[in-house]
């Protein structure tokens, strides 16, 4: 499946750790919300998050894939749920940061 | 997406940016994220990191701990004007309890980073903060003490005048409590069974208190019910 961000390579990951919070999450939850605008852009480190569309599951996320950004940066309601699985450590880019990683998102 | 004016907020004066000035209450607006959910949407779960502050613009959510045993017990119920998240956010903690929607809710997510920067320039949102945890403090010692030293009666009747300061809306004589729950949800909110409940919701009843019409339950005799919740001890 062609997913609309690309995977980031280690230098980009480096740069997005000093700037923001990586956490872990313990339960399954529903990080972001289908058709909601979403609250924070993420990177799965480690972990295991889906991808659904109307309550099926479409992808598995490897690690390194920047996710909920653009739609956050332009106000736009997500196209897709993500779905944490148990204990997985995940990136938080929030809205207030957007703005670190402008250059990064002018190369997606 | 509907974009909400903070300053036109309705729910403005019971919240936490009430007392700031235009200019940094539309920063506030343009940092935040406001989306309205379904009932029983997870806003967050008991366990998980906090990633921000939630403000509640309408809508009710239940905020709930799963026991050992399985068991959700509802530890408070959270309405426009609320915050949920903060005792985490702040106390650097895993959530405590999960937060779900018991109708549709419009809630406005502020992330953490722009909270803490947001106290540092602005120290009113934090006096705002420790208020509304006091409160919360407070109601929760006032439940404990109950919980140990009143009757299920008692604190049935306690909940009721409790949903009615929140929740209640003047219906001619009587006043209408806007808020449905379950008979498990009240049973859990005063740690008891669910029959144990609706025996005493059917004493209530039958006693003049209150009354009910399908889900809808109206308190009529305030003064008594009072008396029943040894409120005044």
């Amino acid at each position: 499946m062609n997913l609309p961000y690309r995977k980031l390579t280690s230098s980009e990951m480096t740069f997005l750790k000093t700037h923001f919070e990586v956490l872990l999450f313990e339960r399954k939850h529903i990080l972001l919300s289908e058709a909601q605008l979403p609250l924070i852009g993420f990177v799965l480190i480690s972990g295991s998050v889906n991808l659904i569309k109307k309550r099926t599951v479409l992808y598995n996320l490897g690690p390194n894939e920047l996710l909920g950004v653009m739609c956050l940066l332009n106000n736009e309601p997500l196209p897709y749920s993500f779905e944490i699985e148990a204990q997985s450590k995940i990136l938080i880019i929030p809205k207030s940061g957007i703005s670190k990683i402008e250059c990064l998102l002018r190369s997606l | 997406m509907k974009h909400t004016d903070c300053e036109k907020c309705h729910s403005k004066s019971k919240g936490i940016f009430c007392e700031l000035e235009s200019l940094a209450l539309k920063d506030v607006g343009q940092n935040k994220v406001m989306n309205t959910y379904k009932k029983g949407h997870d806003i967050f779960l008991q366990g998980n990191p906090p990633i921000g502050l939630y403000c509640i613009n309408s809508g009710k959510i239940k905020v709930s701990r799963m026991g050992p045993d399985g068991k959700e017990s509802i530890i408070r119920l959270a309405g426009p004007g609320d915050v949920l998240g903060h005792r985490s956010l702040f106390g650097h903690e895993n959530y405590a309890a999960t937060a779900t929607t018991i109708e549709e809710t419009t809630i406005c997510f502020i992330d953490k980073s722009y909270i803490f920067n947001a106290i540092k320039k602005e120290p009113s949102i934090a006096f705002q903060l420790m208020q509304k945890l006091s409160h919360e403090m407070g109601s929760a010692e006032s439940r404990n003490a109950s919980m140990a030293q009143k009757s299920v009666k008692e604190r049935l009747a306690e909940l009721l005048l409790t949903l009615k300061t929140s929740y209640g809306v003047s219906d001619g004589e009587k006043t209408r409590l806007e808020i449905r729950l379950t008979r498990e949800e009240m049973a859990s909110m005063i740690g008891t069974t669910v029959e144990t409940t609706i025996r005493f919701m059917s004493e209530l009843k039958d006693e003049g208190m209150i009354e009910q019409s399908g889900k809808v339950i109206y308190i009529i005799d305030e003064k008594s019910l009072l008396e029943c919740a040894n409120l005044n001890f």
